[in-house]
C-alpha cells in the first residue's frame, strides 16, 4: 500500500523549485505564423473540407443526367430494322396479290414505258 | 452619442451571448474555420505547452516540439468530445508529444547528451547562485523517471491540481499522489547529496 503524501508535504521542496525552475527558451519569433500556417495547410474546418463533397456530388449527378449515347440513335435503329424487314418481305414474297397495296395498283395501272415518269 | 452606442453594444452583447469558457468559445471558431480562433489559442496556451515541454524534454528541438502539439491539436479539434476540457486534452497531447520525444532521445542518447552539452541555454544574466540552483534543479529532474517527472512538473510547477493530472495521463488520484510523493523524495535527496539544505 503506498503511502498518501500530505498536501502540504515539501513545502520547502516544493518553493525552491519554483524559485529555481529553469527558465524556458524564448520561442522562435516566426513559430505562432509557421503553427498557424502549417495548421492552415494541413486540414481545414467547414468551408474547407465541406466543398470537395459537395463538388463531387454534383458532379456525379452531373455525369449521372449526362447521355452517353444519343436516344435517337435507338430509335433510328428501329426504324431501320423494320424498314428492311418489310422491304424483304416485299422483296421476296410470292404472293402476287397486290390488290391491297395503293403504290403497286399505281404501278399497274400505268404504261411502264423506259422513260415515263411515275405516276 | 455615447449612451446609445453602449446601449446597443449591451443588446447585441445580450443577443449573442459568448460562453463563459473562452477556449470552449474558441473551439468553436475553430471548427467553424476561423483560424483566428486558433491563433488565439495558440497564443492562450503556448507559454504552459512550452514550459511543460522543456521541463520533460530539455531545450533541444522545443519549438518542433510546441509546432507539433498545436498541430495534433488542431487536427483532433473535430474529436474533441468535451470541448470545455481543452486544457486537460491539450496536456494529454502535450505529454504525448513528449513521450515520443524521450523515446526518440532514448535510441539517440550518446549523441543527444554531447549535443545538449553543447547547447547553450539563453539565461537573463541571473546571479551565479542562481545559475547554479537552476542547474541542479535541472540535473535533478533529468534523474527523475518520466512518470515521475511528468508529475512532478505538472504539479509543483505548473501547479495543475491533481484530480486533472489524473484526467491528462488517465491514471488514478492515488496514483499521482504516489509518484509526487516519490518524486519529490527522489528529488530532494538528489539536491541534499548536492549540498543544499531543505
Amino acid at each position: 500500500m503506498n503511502q498518501a503524501p500530505d498536501p502540504e508535504e515539501f513545502p520547502t521542496l516544493v518553493n525552491f523549485l519554483s524559485q529555481y525552475r529553469p527558465p524556458t527558451p524564448a520561442p522562435d519569433p516566426g513559430l505562432e505564423e509557421m503553427v498557424v500556417r502549417q495548421a492552415l495547410e494541413t486540414h481545414r474546418f467547414r468551408r474547407g473540407w465541406l466543398v470537395p463533397p459537395v463538388l463531387a456530388a454534383g458532379l456525379l449527378v452531373a455525369l449521372s443526367n449526362y447521355p452517353m449515347a444519343p436516344a435517337p440513335h435507338v430509335r433510328d435503329s428501329a426504324a431501320l430494322r423494320d424498314f428492311i424487314v418489310s422491304n424483304w418481305n416485299g422483296v421476296t414474297a410470292t404472293n402476287d396479290d397486290h390488290s391491297g397495296d395503293p403504290f403497286i395498283q399505281a404501278l399497274d395501272g400505268a404504261s411502264l414505258q423506259p422513260n415515263s415518269p411515275l405516276p | 452619442m455615447t449612451l446609445a452606442i453602449a446601449e446597443a453594444l449591451t443588446m447585441q452583447q445580450q443577443q449573442v451571448p459568448l460562453p463563459s469558457d473562452p477556449d470552449l468559445y474558441l473551439v468553436q471558431r475553430c471548427l467553424a474555420g476561423d483560424p483566428q480562433g486558433f491563433r488565439q489559442l495558440y497564443r492562450r496556451h503556448q507559454q504552459r505547452v512550452r514550459s511543460t515541454l522543456y521541463q520533460l524534454c530539455g531545450a533541444q528541438s522545443l519549438d518542433d516540439l510546441v509546432q507539433e502539439v498545436f498541430i495534433r491539436a488542431w487536427k483532433g479539434l473535430p474529436k474533441l468530445q468535451k470541448k470545455s476540457m481543452f486544457s486537460t486534452w491539450l496536456y494529454r497531447i502535450t505529454w504525448n508529444v513528449a513521450s515520443d520525444q524521450r523515446r526518440h532521445l532514448a535510441q539517440s542518447r550518446e549523441r543527444l547528451q554531447v549535443v545538449s552539452q553543447q547547447t547553450p541555454v539563453q539565461h537573463q544574466d541571473p546571479g551565479l547562485m542562481q545559475l547554479h540552483y537552476q542547474d541542479l534543479v535541472q540535473r535533478g529532474l533529468e534523474q527523475l523517471s518520466f512518470d515521475h517527472r511528468t508529475v512532478l512538473v505538472l504539479h509543483d510547477l505548473e501547479e495543475l491540481p491533481q484530480k486533472e493530472i489524473a484526467d491528462i495521463l488517465r491514471i488514478p488520484v492515488g496514483t499521482v499522489k504516489s509518484r509526487l510523493f516519490h518524486a519529490r523524495g527522489s528529488l530532494r535527496r538528489f539536491l541534499e547529496q548536492a549540498g543544499i539544505q531543505l
